[in-house]
């Protein structure tokens, strides 16, 4: 009997029900995407990246942000946009000597960048280390006790906007970048929330928005940037940024005027007279895990 | 394998590959790297930089306060320019009243070290020169001569501000805005509070330590 003209055959029928069910299963295993287009707007999904925006693009988009912001947040902000300087490299240097530990930086951090209050988020993760050791493997960046403890050094810890940075080798959707002036930024809203960056990074540097971040109206820093500080949704990843936009416009990070030790020290690294330039002509610097070629811009030093 | 199977594979992938290269965004953009010229030794920059001076009165707090509100200080001079201090009294750690908050701690330095007898109205360095109030940094770099080194060059110390003076002012930190003079040693604080943990297994459970580790 030719194979066409047979009546189906039990083997026929179990294939097809298995493919039935491995259908039905994958659709089921998507059907999360379909959830958030509700709460979208036409506007909000055809937005483009941050890179093909035209000026009037940028416009309507930061109009928008700053109005869901006064309705979300119940606060006038302004988000801006600023770029980065010519010839400017920003470039952190951190005395590891001066450093006690005290976790202004990061509280600072909180503030600045409108984080989530509820967490008590920051970029910032201090380390305290066995003194003359420096054995990350036994640091432990969860102390509460008064600081500095007599025989512990302190490391504060955040993006150290490598030069070869791997959490924007591993984006599948280019939304973080490097930016000329070296700051590695994320398009908030073209970030589709993988963490892969976030397991990428050496240093633990980026955090990941696990709900809407609540900040009460009285404390939202209203100077926003869309690159920078700007209040991120739910679901996408977030990291430092140096404070960029406090720094485009030649202002000091936020971390850097609240260290009370004095152990930052920030600047421009393609000048030769500026102050970071400074610690790594005149001190022995090194920087976090070298070994692993992510070329950081953040220098650790020592002094008397 | 059936033949055609090969070939649908093939298309599946190319419309999987078309899809996911739209969502990537152009190429990164080229990092800056000229180097820029160095400022000429001494050349201004567009905005100042402002030492943050302490406060004016050399003295000691009087324990009320004044019309405004602030503590009220008493210049030295108002009772040692008749009372000369006695020896035993040198580091002014056993003596109540106006000089409750004084005591010394400081290496073996005295009230003398720095103030200058009798009245102790300005201070002196230890060749007996005298120094303003305003430039007491002097007094610091006699024997702290690295930091005041690093100060100098803006690598010790806080400030806030601008990085970039040509498009603001700075202010900087005095040696006395973090040390004490007669405490030098940054007193122990309480650090701010830490973020809720996220390898926390169970509440109350310790977390676990080493987060960089690897």
């Amino acid at each position: 009997m030719d194979e066409r003209t047979r009546p189906l055959r039990r083997r026929t029928l179990l294939k097809a029900a298995a493919g039935a069910v491995g259908v039905a299963a994958a659709g089921r295993a998507f059907s999360p995407l379909l959830g958030p287009w509700d709460s979208l707007t036409l506007d909000e999904v055809l937005q483009r990246h941050y890179s093909e925006l035209t000026p009037e693009d940028k416009e309507r988009v930061f109009r928008r942000l700053e109005e869901k912001a006064r309705q979300d947040y119940g606060v006038a902000v302004t988000i801006s946009d600023p770029q980065p300087r010519p010839r400017t490299k920003f470039g952190y240097a951190l005395n590891l000597s001066l450093c006690i530990g005290c976790r202004q930086c990061a509280q600072a951090c909180h503030r600045e960048n409108n984080h989530d209050r509820r967490t008590r988020n920051t970029y910032i993760t201090v380390m305290e280390i066995g003194k003359g050791t420096l054995d990350l493997s036994r640091a432990n960046s969860r102390y509460d006790h008064p600081v500095p403890l007599p025989d512990k050094t302190y490391m504060p810890v955040q993006c150290q906007q490598c030069d070869r940075p791997p959490c924007t080798a591993v984006c599948p959707v280019r939304a973080t970048w490097k930016e000329p002036d070296g700051i590695v930024v994320v398009d908030y809203d073209w970030c589709i929330g993988c963490r892969y960056c976030e397991a990428a990074c050496p240093y633990h540097a980026r955090r990941f928005n696990w709900a809407k971040p609540e900040v009460p109206a009285a404390e939202v820093n209203p100077d926003q940037a869309y690159l920078s500080n700007r209040i991120r949704p739910a679901g996408t990843m977030e990291k430092c940024t140096f404070c960029l936009h406090r720094v485009r416009m030649g202002r000091l990070p936020a971390c850097l005027e609240a260290c009370p030790a004095g152990a930052r020290v920030f600047g421009n690294l393609l000048d030769p007279g500026s102050e970071v330039r400074q610690v790594i002509a005149t001190k022995r610097v090194y920087v976090l895990k070298e070994g692993l070629g992510t070329v950081p811009s953040f220098y650790y030093f020592f002094t008397v | 394998m059936h033949r055609g199977e090969g070939e649908r594979v093939w298309a599946i992938a190319l419309a999987l590959g078309a899809a996911a290269g739209c969502f990537g965004g152009p190429d990164p953009r080229p990092l800056a790297r000229d180097e820029v010229a160095p400022r000429a030794p001494g050349a201004a920059w567009a905005y100042p930089e402002e030492l943050h001076r302490p406060y004016a009165v050399l003295g000691t707090n009087a324990g009320v306060d004044d019309a405004n509100g602030k503590p009220a200080r008493i210049p030295c001079r108002v009772c040692h320019d008749r009372l000369e201090p006695k020896d035993e009294n040198r580091y002014a750690l056993r003596i109540g009243g106006f000089h409750a908050g004084v005591a010394i701690e400081h290496g073996d330095l005295t009230c003398r070290s720095c103030h200058e007898p009798p009245r102790f109205e300005g201070f002196r360095l230890q060749d007996g020169r005298p120094v303003a109030y305003a430039d007491v940094m002097r007094l610091c770099a006699q024997c702290h001569g690295l930091q005041a080194r690093d100060w100098q060059r803006g690598l010790h110390g806080g400030m806030t501000g601008h990085w970039d003076r040509d498009s603001g002012p700075r202010t900087r930190n005095h040696c006395i805005d973090c040390h004490h003079a007669h405490r030098p040693a940054i007193p122990r604080m309480v650090p701010a509070p830490l973020p809720l943990p996220r390898f926390q297994d169970e509440p109350g459970q310790a977390a676990r330590t080493g987060d960089l580790d690897g």
